[in-house]
Parts: C-alpha cells; structure tokens; sequence
C-alpha cells in the first residue's frame, strides 16, 4: 500500500514539473497522468479510463490566471484510490472534484513561499551576479510547489483507501446512481468554459454546424476537427484584410 | 569595451532556447514568469557583458515581471537576445536599453491572448474532443492522439518562434499586426474552435432520462419525445446555460456543485 502510494505520489511529482520545468505543453492532464498512474499501479486499462472520463469533466478547467482546480493532484489520487480500491469510474470522479478543490489550498501556500523565499533570493542573486543562484531560485518555485502535491498525494493514497471505502460504502444505492448519472452532465461546464474563450455570436453558426455534423450526421470528432479546420481556412482566405495597405 | 563586435552564437542561444521551458519554474505573484526568463537570459548576457557592471545592469533589466503563454516565451527570448546583442555592440550611445524591457512588455499581453487561445482553447481542446472520449471507452490509442495533438504544434512553435524571434522577430510581428493577418488569423482559430467545440457537446454530455408513464394504453418515454424535438437537445441547453452562468460571473465550482446536486435530485425524483 505505502509502495503504491509512492508510485502515485511519483506521478503527481512529474505533473507539477512537466508544468515547470518541462515547458507546460498541455499534458499534465487527467488523461495522461491517470494513464501512468494506471501502468504503474498495473491496471493500464481503469487508468486510461478514468484518465479519459475526468479529462472530458475538466476539459474547461485551465491554469490561466486563478486555478480553481488542482487538477494534477485531483486526478492522481482519485485514479490511484480508485484502482488500489477497485472503485469504478464514476466514484473515483466523485473524490477527485473534492480533492482537486481541496488541493488548491497547497497552491496558494505555496505562492506565498515563492514571494517570502524565492523571489526575494534572485533579487539578492541580482545584485550579487551569482548566476548559479539565478540557476536555482528560477526552477525553485517548481520543486517546492511538486514536493508539496506530492506529499499531499502519498498521504492522501495510503491513509485514504480505508476512509474512502468506508465511505463509499455509506452512501446510498440510490445517492450513488445519482453521482452516476450527475458525472454525465458534469462535462457541460468543461464547454461553458470553452465558449468563454472562442464563443462569440458572430461565430454561433459554426458553433451549431458542429453540433449537427455528430448529432444527425453521426460524425466522430476526428471528423468534425477537419470539418473545423476546412471552415476555418475558407474563413481564413476569404476574409479581406482589415487593414489594407495605401494604394 | 573592443571593437570587434560580440555575436551570439549556438554556444550561448542553444542553452536560452533550453531554459525556455523551465518559464514556469518559478511563478510568482509579483513577477510571475520573470525569475525564469532572467534565467533564461544569463548564458546569453554573460557572452555579451564581459564587464561586470554592464552584466548587473543587464541582470536587474531582465529581473521584471513577465507573464505570457509558454510555448511563446522561446520567441520573446529570441527577441530580447537579439536586442540585447544590438545594445550590446552599440558604441555610438543610440539605442536605448529601456527599449528591450518595453519590447517585453509589449508583447506579452498579445501573445498571451493568441497563445491562450490557441493552445489552451484550440489545440488542447481538438486533442482532448479526440483522445478523451477513446480514452474513456479504454482505448489507449486516444491517450497517445492527445500527446501527439498537443506535443507537436507546441514543439514547432518554440523552436520555429525562438529562430524567428531572433533572426527579426519584431518586424515579422509589426507586419502582421499591421496588416491584419495576425487578427484574422486570430479569427480563424475560434472558428475551427467553434466548430469543434459545437462537436464535442453530443459526444462529451449526455442527459439519459429514465422517465417512462403509462397512459391510456401507451407507453411514454420522456426521452423518446424529446428526441423527436431533436437529438442531443438537452446537453445543448445545458451547455448553453453553462456558459451564460459563467459569462455572468458564476464561479465553476458553484456550478460543479449545482450539477452534482441536480443529477442527485432528478435521479431521486426518477427523471434521469
């Protein structure tokens, strides 16, 4: 159990790094991260799964400006409980909402670190034109911030499974296909917030062509992406500049 | 200071281009990407100030605050590097070094509106509205579709921006600003985004409705007459109601929260 705790707490330390350290290219995401979780903890498939399930509830959630939620620490710790635990798909999205809310606490303490410790120490190094010290203070903030996740993840995923099946176990049937079926409709906010950031009503007629395309015409996504990126050439190509040159 | 002009070469910019991608290493509230960009700079900055004064000047000039998309924080660097060698080897006293840091700042807000929008919103989101719903069907091949989605424009950018910002960036952008092909370009990625979001609604919600009546001899199933009005039509209003809620300021987690609940209720109630 505490070796398995460690494996997840291994991955929760590569998501916070592959954000600091390794560019932020967008995989440090429940898909990707409860898939290791899954090849480490021996059940690739469950992990791929939830991995796949959470991804589409938190599609909107995004590190622009305030984090509303620790995803990383979210998805390890429900994948890691939910396969250590055989939970299925739905109760692990159940722990992982909670625990991605709770683990932006960890966030903010750790803000508070960088702008006491690090932040004041480059100042420092500056002066100095140690350039060693620059090297450290500007990947600090990042070993600090993934130490701190991952500790909470070891803790969470060994001292959770007995709690968590505990109470698991008390929620009602009925509660429970509840969840089931809640965690269904739960992806509608990950396209709100999607709209918020392309939706304009100048553009709701493409909106709506690529609602039909797999609604009546039983296009698969790949499909409606090119679909998207033919309208988006033919726009493209055929808009005039806006702001032509003298002539 | 001598004569002979200092270049930048592979040595120096090789060593920038690889500590692009620690941009996030450090984030502050106060200079948010800063400490990582002046770490960035250092291997370029020590080639070009020998003379320890000119260093530390140049040190404290990159200690500001920065903040924009990462996988564009190679292009700046290619700029600020550029600009840096051309005050570096400035004898006659005309450029300003004031410059370099306002070049910074001002481009910073623009990429990070088209870089969000593109990565975060267009890119991810083609990625994950292909490789999430194989992915939550157990199919592993849509976890690798997702990395590759997402690994290979961003490669491409950061390498491709880091030359161009270099070798003149600041022209090529001026030009395409000024031209508009940069808004319409702009443009075209929320309509592919549109498009593909618009796509995603059928595939990613779904509102199964359990209520079935007995009445008069027939048989009616709330789900039946609601397809006939039109298939996928209450993840669409859902969506829809998602989004006004969030443009009017509602926090998602009180919306996570409402959801969670009215599964619960409407399950209760035996409608979903």
């Amino acid at each position: 159990m505490v070796f398995k705790a460690f494996l997840v707490a291994l991955v929760a330390f590569y998501g916070r790094v592959e954000q600091g350290w390794f560019g932020q290219q967008m995989i440090a995401r429940p898909i990707w991260l409860c898939t290791l979780v899954g090849l480490l903890l021996g059940d690739l498939q469950q992990g791929v799964i939830i991995g796949g399930t959470l991804e589409l509830i938190w599609a909107g959630v995004v590190q622009v400006g305030a984090t509303p939620t620790e995803v990383v620490t979210g998805s390890t710790v429900a994948c890691g409980l939910a396969i250590i635990n055989n939970l299925s798909v739905a109760e692990a999205v159940t722990i992982a909402i909670p625990v991605g809310l709770l683990a932006t606490v960890l966030n903010e303490l750790n803000g508070t670190l960088v702008m006491m410790t690090w932040s004041p120490m480059a100042n420092a190094a500056v002066e100095e034109c140690d350039t060693k010290k620059i090297w450290w203070c500007g990947i600090a903030g990042e070993l600090t911030r993934a130490t701190l996740l991952a500790l909470a993840t070891f803790i969470a995923v060994s001292a959770g499974s007995v709690a968590v099946n505990a109470v698991i176990d008390a929620i009602p049937d009925k509660i429970r296909l509840g969840l089931q079926n809640a965690s269904k409709i739960l992806p509608a906010i990950g396209i709100g917030v999607l709209m918020q950031f392309a939706f304009d009503m100048k553009y709701v007629g493409f909106f709506l062509l690529g609602f039909i395309l797999p609604t009546y015409m039983g296009f698969g996504s790949v499909a409606c992406a090119f679909v998207g990126v033919v309208a988006a050439l033919i726009y493209f190509f055929l808009k005039p500049n806006q702001v032509e040159e003298d002539d | 200071m001598s004569e002979e002009r200092i270049q930048l070469t592979k040595k120096e910019l090789m060593p920038v281009f690889w500590r692009s991608y620690q941009a996030l290493g450090c984030y502050s509230y106060d200079k948010q990407q800063g400490i990582p960009y002046l770490r960035a700079m250092v291997p370029a900055l020590e080639k070009l100030y020998p003379d320890q004064d000119r260093f530390k000047e140049a040190l404290r000039r990159h200690n500001t605050m920065f903040n924009t998309t990462c996988a564009f924080v190679p292009f700046c660097l290619g700029i600020s590097c550029a600009m840096e060698e051309e005050y570096a080897n400035d004898t006659t006293g005309t450029m300003d070094p004031e410059s370099i840091g306002a070049v910074k700042i001002a481009l910073m807000g623009p990429l990070a509106g088209i870089g969000d929008s593109f990565f975060w919103g267009t890119f991810r989101l083609i990625a994950c509205g292909i490789g999430a719903p194989m992915a939550a069907e157990g199919n592993i091949i849509g976890v690798f579709l997702y990395l590759i989605l997402n690994l290979v424009p961003s490669t491409l950018t950061r390498w491709y921006g880091f030359k161009l910002g270099y070798e003149g960036g600041r022209q090529f952008l001026a030009r395409i600003q000024a031209d508009g092909t940069l808004a319409k370009l702009t443009e075209a990625s929320r309509v592919l985004a549109m498009v593909v979001i618009g796509g995603m609604i059928p595939q990613i919600v779904k509102f199964p409705l359990a209520l079935t009546l007995e009445m008069g001899g027939g048989t009616f199933v709330l789900q039946d007459v609601v397809n006939q009005i039109m298939p996928n039509l209450l993840p669409l209003l859902l969506s829809i109601t998602v989004y006004r809620l969030i443009m009017k300021g509602t926090k998602t987690n009180v919306i996570i929260f409402a959801l969670l609940a009215l599964g619960i209720i409407l399950t209760l109630l035996g409608i979903m």
